[in-house]
């Protein structure tokens, strides 16, 4: 599979990679831009996510008829938008000021729609048969995709450059509105959402952790088109993406193709990254309620790649949660039937920054929360004290190895991790090395780490409880 | 790493569409050329002496194999003081030991080898699949058909599935969007209808280790079920091996119970679920066509006109593109073997629930009056015609469409017909079958939110 990777990098930076897969005529596409929650500033939580919902909206040659006569109209609800914004979110909001601005914009939006194509984007996608047509924002980046025949090529590479390089950022405000109803079904309204950003905020006292990808409220309330502007102007510069095509493609005609779409775009230097600034608390136990079944969060703070460290907590989560014979699932789900189900991940929430390991839990009713933890405490302490057994290696090593490959069989997939590996790690290769680089890990590395890292003074326990 | 936790905030929505226009600038010349034209790989299609039909696929770019079965069987069938027997059985196959192994030693086998196993149980069909790596083929079928046919129900594991089950119908209920369309469906139908019931504590205990027993040896005979599958293997070892493990599967004329047919009624009912939170979870919906009504493939565009094509369909465009009044906005026709659902949802904040309902009542007013442009319905047709490429993109895709296609009782190249049939209609036949199954006055609404006397005046944006 390796060998079938054709990578090339444009003059401007931005790297591609072309596998060709010739069982259907289509192909899968994806942009990946190292940009996410984690390059977030306070006050401006919920920016990166936002933008992306404004890559939607097309460009200044996508989705417009009369671009000169719109933008004229664009910039004076940008402008109207942020005087709006900061009234509402001030002190004592000035009531008849509002009104006004909330008339004028209404007016403008509707004189703006005279020069608009809406959706745009989505038309020329669906009209020629694009399927999964979407994109998410995560904590570590933000990526676009779609499947298409094999011979839109080129109208999915010209359509997504104007998406990441050329936005308009039409319908802002409207779409803010969207993002919060969002917020309220995902994480307001949410069990699990809110589950997150509790975990989140008892880990993190500060940074981009500290929040979750959609933003705090009060932040997604108050954001303006500038903040989007200026998030996209600082981030989305070729050298910081990653492009993959994954298919039924011609590689050399995909090639021009790709450099015509994006190598136009001039490379702009990037402000340095954060590496860290994320105060992280350990010794944590925290409970809410909610109306909903409890759930259990326990997570360790850890260090993420290239920290070697990393194999060694695959270990021990493939140890823990895979399949219905690792150590927890066992115990909780059918020994003990305390349990419905056990999650774990071990780069929660982003891996750009140092993480967390973390188990979750969903009790039965009645169960205690207190029975669970004894166990996942016996099963930690159990890693710290007694060697992995050759046999339970073994099964680590293949059920890794597995499932590397069953997370390649679409070109989708394939597509996202190569991307995923390239964007976050800048190294797509690691993705074909990992079963080797998990073989590798040995029983004392396994105590090793269990020893450092997964300790009480490093640990944070959130409980979720049914509270009407 | 390699586990990333479902954190990620994707974009949104369904699938996607509307009205024919070129392009502008420099984009229409990047839609030239015909699409290309659904081509699907060739099939291997047997019957196995015991009457197992199976559909296999070799492909060799993965050193995977994965395969499947599904089952007619479902909740459909139940006794109805037994609802959840066919959930039980489903997961206690799984969970409850195979062959000559007990459930733990089962549990071990798999994870041994890597292999992922899942099984599903449905209204009208069950289901089993099995990835694996192609060294270890021989390992997983082995253990595959053991659980198919040779499954030891032990009873402790029955006490995890009862739990289990009890569980999900609790943390399914407190997710206020599934509640939602749950009590919609129990709306629709009826509650007790075995196309909305769902299982309680009371018919969950009713079901006892007999009955599963009974339920298995009913419905899990090599006659009754399709097997797929795809992957890195090569036809005459990959027979071979499938007539060796299915020997023993035992064969018979299934004699399935009566399920008591659904009246066809409109009845405008409404309900609301008082519950705390800041947004109204809105279901409308009423019984709609069943799957062999020819009407099906007009009332599908106009289905992907209103709601159900994604970004720029009606309810997606004046709800949420316009007024930014809800994040997930929909319509979605689902035809059935007796007659089916058609549901129209949406999450708004609270103070907003009553407009939004108008509007949709006024956009499904709309289109049942016949106002639908012949520029959406060319739209329409080209997104869904252009789409079906991507019935075949993927080896176990392939062979999982034909077997469902012969599940539901269409030819095996069902696709033909569909695409046939979409070209085929005219805008007259999309005014007569909006008219005919819209009834926007008859809708069932169910929403679930704060009290609607707190509803005009609860916070929101």
């Amino acid at each position: 599979m390796a060998a079938r990777i054709v990578r090339f990098r444009l003059a401007n930076g931005m790297r591609w990679f072309i596998v060709r897969r010739t069982q259907a005529p289509v192909f899968s596409g994806i942009v990946m831009v190292r940009a996410g929650g984690v390059d977030e500033r306070t006050g401006k939580t919920g920016v990166a996510h936002m933008f992306e919902h404004m890559a939607f909206k097309g460009s200044s040659r996508l989705g417009t008829k009369d671009w000169k006569r719109e933008r004229k109209i664009l910039k004076k609800i940008e402008k109207l938008g942020a005087e709006l914004t900061a009234i509402e979110n001030g002190e004592s909001p000035d009531v008849e000021r509002t009104a006004a601005i909330k008339k004028e914009m209404a007016a403008l939006k509707k004189e703006a729609s005279r020069y608009q194509v809406e959706n745009e984007v989505w038309e020329l996608f669906m009209r020629n048969g694009g399927k999964g047509i979407n994109a998410y924002t995560s904590k570590d980046v933000t990526a676009f995709f779609a499947s298409m025949p094999s011979n839109r090529l080129a109208l999915w590479a010209n359509v997504t450059a104007e998406m990441v390089f050329r936005p308009a950022f039409r319908d802002f405000y409207t779409e803010r509105s969207v993002v919060a109803e969002e917020r309220r079904t995902g994480v307001e309204n949410s069990p699990n959402g809110a589950l997150v950003e509790k975990l989140l905020s008892s880990a993190f006292r500060t940074g981009p952790y500290s929040w979750s990808t959609i933003g705090l409220e009060e932040d997604v309330v108050g954001l303006t088109i500038g903040d989007a502007r200026e998030f996209h102007s600082e981030n989305y510069t070729p050298s910081n993406m990653v492009g993959v095509i994954v298919g039924d493609v011609d590689v050399a005609r995909a090639k021009r193709i790709v450099a015509g779409a994006f190598g136009g775009f001039p490379n702009r230097k990037r402000p340095p990254e954060r590496k860290t600034g994320d105060v992280a608390v350990g010794g944590v136990e925290t409970e809410f309620g909610f109306d909903a079944a409890p759930a259990v969060a326990v997570a360790w703070h850890k260090p993420t790649l290239p920290d070697p460290s990393e194999y060694t907590f695959d270990v021990i989560l493939s140890l823990l949660c895979d399949g219905s014979s690792s150590r927890l699932k066992k115990r909780l789900v059918y020994d003990r039937r305390l349990a419905k189900e056990v999650f774990c991940s071990d780069a929660f929430p982003g891996s750009r920054l140092e993480n967390l390991f973390l188990i979750w839990v969903e009790p039965l009713k009645g169960r205690s929360p207190k029975k669970i933890l004894r166990i996942i405490d016996e099963e930690i302490s159990r890693l710290t004290k007694e060697p992995v057994s050759e046999q339970d290696l073994a099964r680590v090593r293949k059920q890794v190895s597995a499932g590397l490959m069953f997370a390649l069989d679409a070109n989708e997939k394939l597509a996202e991790e190569l991307a995923r590996f390239e964007t976050i790690f800048g190294d797509w290769k690691l993705l074909f090395d990992y079963p080797d680089r998990v073989a590798k890990v040995t029983k004392e590395d396994v105590m090793r780490i269990a020893k450092k890292y997964l300790i009480d003074s490093n640990r944070i326990v959130v409980e979720r409880e049914r509270r009407r | 790493m390699r586990r990333v936790f479902a954190i990620a905030i994707v974009f949104a929505a369904l699938l996607a569409p509307v009205s024919l226009r070129a392009a502008s600038g420099h984009f229409d010349r990047l839609e030239r050329g015909a699409l290309p034209q659904v081509r699907p790989p060739k099939v291997r299609t047997v019957v196995l002496p015991n009457g197992m039909r199976c559909y296999l696929l070799a492909d060799h770019t993965l050193p995977i194999v994965e395969m499947g079965v599904i089952v007619k069987a479902g909740s459909i069938y139940e006794p109805a003081k037994k609802v959840g027997l066919a959930a039980l059985s489903a997961s206690l196959m799984k969970i409850g030991g195979a062959g000559e192994r007990s459930p733990e030693e089962f549990d071990s086998a798999l994870d041994d080898i890597g292999a992922s196993l899942s099984v599903s149980s449905g209204r009208e069909m069950q289901s089993a699949n099995l990835k694996v790596m192609s060294e270890d083929v021989r390992r997983g079928l082995g253990l595959f058909f053991d659980m198919l046919f040779k499954p030891v129900f032990d009873k402790s594991r029955l006490k995890t599935a009862r739990k289990t089950l009890q569980e999900e119908i609790i943390r399914e209920d407190d997710d206020p969007g599934e509640q939602a369309s749950y009590e919609l469906r129990k709306l629709v139908y009826g509650e007790d209808s075995p196309w909305a019931r769902r299982p309680t504590k009371r018919s969950i205990r009713a079901v006892k280790l007999g009955d599963i027993e009974s339920y298995h040896e009913r419905y899990y005979r090599a006659n009754n079920m399709i097997l797929i599958a795809a992957g890195d293997f090569s036809y005459a070892e990959f027979i071979s091996l499938l007539k060796e493990f299915t020997a023993c599967a035992p064969v018979g004329e299934i004699d399935f119970p009566k399920v008591e047919p659904v009246e066809m009624e409109l009845k405008g009912d409404e309900r609301t679920i008082v519950r705390p939170t800041s947004q109204a979870f809105i279901r409308m919906g009423e019984l709609t066509i069943k799957r062999h009504n020819p009407d099906k493939y007009a009332l599908f565009l106009v289905d992907t006109i209103l709601g159900a094509g994604g970004f720029k369909s009606r309810l997606m465009d004046e709800i949420r593109v316009k007024r930014g009044l809800a994040y997930s906005v929909y319509s979605a026709l689902m035809p059935g073997t007796d007659y089916g659902l058609f549901v129209v949802g949406l999450d708004t904040s609270a103070n907003q629930a009553d407009r939004a309902i108008e509007l949709v009542r006024e956009q499904i007013a709309a289109m049942a009056g016949g106002h639908i442009s012949k520029e959406e319905l060319a739209f329409a047709k080209r997104s869904m015609i252009s789409r079906l490429v991507f019935l075949f993109d993927k080896p176990y895709g392939v062979v999982s469409h034909m077997a469902r296609f012969h599940f539901y009782g269409y030819p095996e190249d069902y696709w033909r017909i569909y695409r046939d049939r979409i070209v085929a209609s005219k805008l007259s036949d999309l005014k007569r079958v909006a008219k005919q199954y819209l009834h926007p006055d008859k809708l069932d609404v169910v929403i679930v939110g704060p009290n609607p006397k707190g509803r005009a005046r609860g916070k929101g944006r």
